[in-house]
């Protein structure tokens, strides 16, 4: 009993200490779940949209450079021996317009007869759809947007709104189904007019014959195809849309790493105090009869406990936070992504972490308290530093800078993925945390040389104190200096990763108006299509200088999946600069040539003036490089080419959106009529404001989660900075008494204390911010690799003299309460003290 | 491990043999005990008297396997305490030795049953079986109305006799005490003092006591004397040649003719 009731008692009886250990599991736990289960669910939500775009198929037939097919290729598909079915598909993206809302959609044109052989839906409620008219919804979108059987609804497509009835309610048999907002059925003829594509296909899917070898089969239909026509085994995941999501994965991942390695120190440091606190009654356990393992495993349950308390608030903590991410990646993604769901693998790591990381942090004050010597530790003389860090971890310190330096190299060139710059870092601070030894003596003496004027006695004596429990003094510096470099670091970066978005939208977005239906999904490149009038009814807005429609498709270059952006001037006025309105420079039609997104000119190790291969509907064409430019639509994975070249390559059709630039007398004037077209046809106005207001409120997402992050994370190390000072306190209760006999005023011990908490600063701040400025280098540095470009370093005095004031600050605040009770000792009453 | 019973029974409970401690190595070296040979027999209290820094406590802390010798061997019921590893040497302690300090040494965080229950629960024994123990225990000193108070609730001469619980609960071999009236009131001091009186008249303990006060010196059945890491001087009790007796008679040779046996000679 006793074995559990001591370390439990030992838990309520320092609130302070116990909370300060129980808030950083939750931190660790939380960011794990966070993260794991947010990035999981979003890329399981394009994995669902493949699986239920996709079906059963076992290949299926596509347009290179989103070519379309001709329904006749069908019936040639379908004598092909080995093939059971071939079932054609148009997909498009439209937007659905309810009573009770707007959705945006997949919709998939099908045909009626065949459609089961490939996809498993149960019709939940009204009738199968017929080949001439209707459609059929998914059954948890007409729920949430209370549509029920025979509601008409309205649909954005390109011959612009249409109306249809509901005529059933599906579910998928088989995984969520959903994704992007949802599907609709519709029969494929009723499609192919919607979307402007008679006797058209997007694909043809198939199902084999149960002794058919897919690979002979598809052999056999290559040479039969025509030319744009290729056939594949279903794409089952969305590679483009994770290339997307991978630079903020990795941004987490930092973050992750670095709230796990201050959660890990708080916790050794903690633990390392109370062992610490307890040495006497621990010895006294030893003396009656605890063996050392018994004595490590008293130690260790309470970390048990702690890390089980942590856990479960952090678990929950987690399932919000996920909740938050997983809006900002759909924002990001420019979709609807499903609600989180509770995943295994996430949950169990975080669970993992909570009482992994508590056990672990533990393990080695446990193994001190254990090897503690019974005699002495009941003594009260001769006390050895059992908290001290032995001498073999500075080694470890410049075994561990070396190796962390070794590993962000191969990272910066490429020989390493981002995980391993992320780990490189993370050792890289442990390392400064271990060699930190070094630098205590000799900033100690600078920060007393400081003080020395003020009050040469107090300082001098704090010195003294901090250096006479090294070990303790060396665990509390580990925590500022942690919270400070990872604050710091992840604050300077941030604010440039910010600068660099900024600069991108202020300089490659400089159209007025933007008129669009839906974003284009950032998988396929479709998007609801753009009424084809719409063009004609803007141009002929007075005040209007020039118009550029956008289109973007998903293609493969060099035979990695890309996001064509092509570009067309519409209307132009004569006095109208000639300059693209989205690719910052001038339009360039000849010779024929592509601009890169960064990020894909550095997946593809592409330079400006170099050649890249576009697979397109007349073969793979070779296309120089004019120039590389940062991008971050898409996450960077992007080719910017002239409308008239684009058609030359693929089947590009429709319009995605336009951008409008008006004359700056009559914007005013210009956003109404916009507005009142907009209005009238279902789509979205977005003024330039509107849409930096729009990139500004994403990141202002991230931007605060860090920021609250960063002020945590100095919260959290003025704790330990209170909780060793008030241990130092209480320790030097007698000398501080017999102080005060001699003559030392109560102010003065007052001074001491604060002057400890001051040189603590000074030893912990000072390298704190020199890592700090180092880290948030080296992490732009390590964004090369995500990025294609170096975000650009930019030291903020401000920002360094906030933290280094916020830091300072938050430890003097920590340690007026410990002051003020060395204040009050009783020069009597301590003399007595035991 | 250890034996669960001791190899032999003889008259003494705990036997030490040229006993030599010293701390640090080289010219910081320290001799706190220097070739001591001394022998405590059942059902007496011996008092190890001397001045500061004498190694008194040291002696304690070696006859109870809280520390190794530097030289010579300590034998408690004929188990060699320097030859056993940590965990023996803790097992033993706790199944074979009780401890009293001066400074009470309660755990904080346990009431006074829970204290008094702890050698036993360590040792494996069920939290029950532990606290029926430890609830005669605390009757035998007196305490069974305060069992479920803190050390802080508690005056310095009750958590005393808590910790004289929690040594009597293992049933001893032998009582080690260090200064146990040192921190109390005269009057809570005597009662102490009459409590481990007792316990050797009553209930047959062996009881060695490190004191300052000659009080307690006159009420022992025998005085130890060190000075400077030596034993000087064997007050009352057996003499040096009774001693030596005893030791032959053990030892099963019946010689009882060797004046000039180093065992109790003071070195």
């Amino acid at each position: 009993m006793s074995t559990w009731a001591i370390p439990r008692r030992e838990i309520l009886r320092h609130p302070g200490r116990t909370l300060l250990t129980w808030l950083s599991v939750v931190i660790g736990v939380t960011s794990v779940m966070a993260v794991g289960l947010s990035t999981r669910s979003a890329r399981q939500a394009y994995t669902n949209m493949y699986e239920t775009i996709t079906g059963r198929a076992a290949l299926e037939i596509v347009g290179a450079g989103g070519t379309k097919l001709d329904a006749a290729l069908r019936d040639v598909v379908s004598q092909q021996p080995g093939v059971q079915a071939a079932v054609p598909v148009i997909q498009r993206n439209v937007v659905m317009y309810a009573e009770k809302g707007r959705a945006k959609l997949i919709a998939l044109g099908i045909d009626t007869a065949l459609d089961a052989a490939v996809r498993d839906y149960e019709l939940v409620s009204g009738e199968p759809l017929s080949p001439r008219s209707g459609l059929l919804l998914d059954a948890s979108l007409a729920e949430s947007l209370e549509i029920k059987v025979g509601d008409r609804i309205k649909l954005l497509v390109r011959r612009g709104l249409v109306e249809s009835t509901v005529k059933g309610l599906v579910r998928p048999r088989s995984g969520a189904g959903v994704a992007g907002g949802g599907t609709v059925l519709i029969p494929l003829a009723v499609a192919q007019s919607y979307f402007g594509a008679p006797k058209q296909l997007d694909r043809i899917q198939m199902i084999l014959t149960e002794d058919a070898d897919p690979r002979s089969v598809r052999l056999a239909l290559e040479k039969s195809l025509p030319t744009g026509a290729e056939v594949r085994e279903p794409a089952t995941r969305g590679s483009l849309a994770q290339e997307t999501m991978r630079g903020l994965e990795n941004g987490l991942l930092l973050s992750t790493a670095f709230s796990l390695l201050a959660a890990i120190f708080i916790i050794t440091n903690t633990f390392s105090m109370s062992v610490g606190q307890r040495r006497h009654e621990l010895a006294v356990m030893r003396a009656v009869g605890a063996t050392q393992s018994q004595i490590r495993q008293m130690i260790l349950r309470e970390a048990f406990l702690l890390g089980a308390a942590g856990t479960a608030a952090g678990v929950a903590c987690g399932l919000v936070c996920a909740n938050l991410l997983n809006n900002m990646i759909g924002n990001l993604l420019q979709t609807d992504l499903p609600t989180v769901q509770l995943r295994l693998l996430p949950v169990a790591s975080a669970i993992a972490f909570g009482f992994g990381a508590s056990l672990l942090s533990a393990w080695l004050p446990a193994s001190r308290a254990a090897r503690l010597d019974p005699v002495e530790g009941m003594s009260g003389s001769q006390r050895s530093d059992i908290e001290a860090l032995p001498w073999q971890m500075v080694a470890a310190g410049f075994a561990g800078t070396l190796i962390s330096i070794g590993m962000f190299i191969a990272t910066l060139l490429g020989i390493f993925t981002f995980e391993y710059g992320v780990a490189a870092l993370v050792l890289l601070l442990i390392s400064a945390v271990l060699l930190l030894p070094l630098t205590l003596k000799p900033l100690t003496w600078l920060g007393e040389w400081c003080l020395r004027r003020l009050n040469p006695v107090e300082s001098r004596m704090a010195r003294r104190q901090l250096l006479r429990h090294g070990g303790r003094t060396m665990l509390t510096l580990g925590v500022l200096f942690i919270a400070v470099a990872t604050g710091l670091g992840q604050a300077s970066s941030l604010m440039d990763n910010v600068a660099d978005i900024r600069h991108w939208y202020q300089t490659a977005i400089v159209g007025d108006f933007f008129v669009r239906a839906t974003m284009p999904d950032m998988e396929t490149g479709l998007s609801a299509a753009v009424p084809e009038t719409v063009g004609e009814e803007i141009e002929n807005i007075p005040g209007v200088l020039k118009i550029a429609s956008l289109r973007f498709l998903a293609i493969e270059v060099n035979g990695q999946k890309a996001m064509l952006v092509t570009e067309d001037t519409v209307f132009a006025k004569a006095s109208s600069p000639t300059e693209s309105l989205l690719t910052s420079g001038p339009v360039d039609p000849s010779p024929p040539t592509v601009i890169l997104g960064s990020v894909l000119a550095k997946r593809l190790g592409v330079q400006a003036d170099d050649s890249v291969e576009l697979l397109t509907r007349i073969g793979p064409q070779q296309l120089p490089v004019s120039r590389v430019q940062n991008d971050y639509l898409s996450g960077g994975m992007t080719v910017y080419m002239q409308r008239p070249l684009a058609e030359r390559f693929f089947d590009v059709e429709g319009v995605d959106a336009y951008i409008v630039r008006a004359e700056h007398s009559q914007i005013a004037d210009v956003k109404d009529a916009l507005a009142e077209i907009s209005l009238r046809n279902g789509m979205m106005l977005q003024s330039y404001a509107d849409l930096t207001t729009l990139i500004e409120g994403m990141m202002s997402g991230v931007v605060g989660s860090l920021w609250a992050l960063l002020t945590l994370a100095l919260l959290v190390a003025s704790f330990g900075v209170f909780n060793m000072l008030a241990m130092n306190v209480l320790e030097q209760t007698r000398e501080l008494g017999l102080l005060r006999a001699v003559g030392m005023t109560s102010r003065q011990v007052r001074l001491m204390v604060l002057s400890q908490a001051i040189l603590l600063g000074i030893v912990g701040i000072i390298p704190g911010i020199v890592a700090g400025i180092a880290m948030s280098y080296l992490m732009n540095l390590a964004t090369f690799p995500a990025l294609g470009h170096q975000v650009e370093f930019t030291l903020s005095p401000w920002l360094v003299l906030a933290v280094a004031a916020a830091a300072f600050a938050l430890v003097i605040l920590a340690s007026w309460l410990p002051a003020s009770r060395a204040a009050r000792i009783q020069p009597a009453l301590s003399l007595r003290y035991e | 491990m250890p034996n669960d019973t001791p190899q032999t029974r003889g008259p003494f409970v705990i036997e030490a043999n040229d006993l030599t401690k010293i701390y640090g190595s080289g010219e910081t070296s320290v001799e706190a005990l220097s070739h001591v040979t001394v022998a405590v027999e059942r059902g007496k209290i011996i008092a190890v008297m001397g001045p500061s820094g004498s190694g008194k406590s040291t002696l304690l802390s070696l006859l109870g396997g809280l520390e190794r010798p530097t030289g010579g061997q300590v034998l408690l019921e004929g188990v060699d305490l320097a030859s056993l590893n940590d965990t023996d040497r803790t097992v033993m302690r706790r199944r074979s030795l009780g401890f009293v300090f001066q400074a009470f040494n309660l755990i904080s965080v346990l009431t006074a049953i829970e204290n008094v229950a702890l050698p036993l629960e360590l040792d494996g024994i069920s939290s029950s079986l532990a606290k029926q123990r430890a609830t005669i225990a605390l009757e035998q000193v007196g305490l069974q109305h305060r069992k479920d108070h803190f050390p802080a609730m508690m005056s310095g001469g009750e958590q005393q006799r808590v910790a004289i619980a929690r040594a009597l609960v293992i049933e001893p071999a032998l009582i080690l005490a260090d200064e146990p009236t040192g921190n109390l009131d005269s009057s809570s001091g005597k009662k102490i003092l009459q409590l481990l009186r007792s316990l050797v008249s009553e209930r047959g303990e062996t009881i060695v006591m490190v004191t300052h006060d000659a009080e307690i010196g006159r009420q022992a059945d025998r005085v130890i004397r060190m000075c400077d890491g030596k034993l000087v001087e064997v007050g009352s009790g057996p003499h040096k040649t009774d001693l030596a007796n005893a030791r032959r008679s053990a030892a099963g040779t019946g010689d009882t003719s060797d004046p000039d046996s180093p065992e109790a000679h003071p070195q």
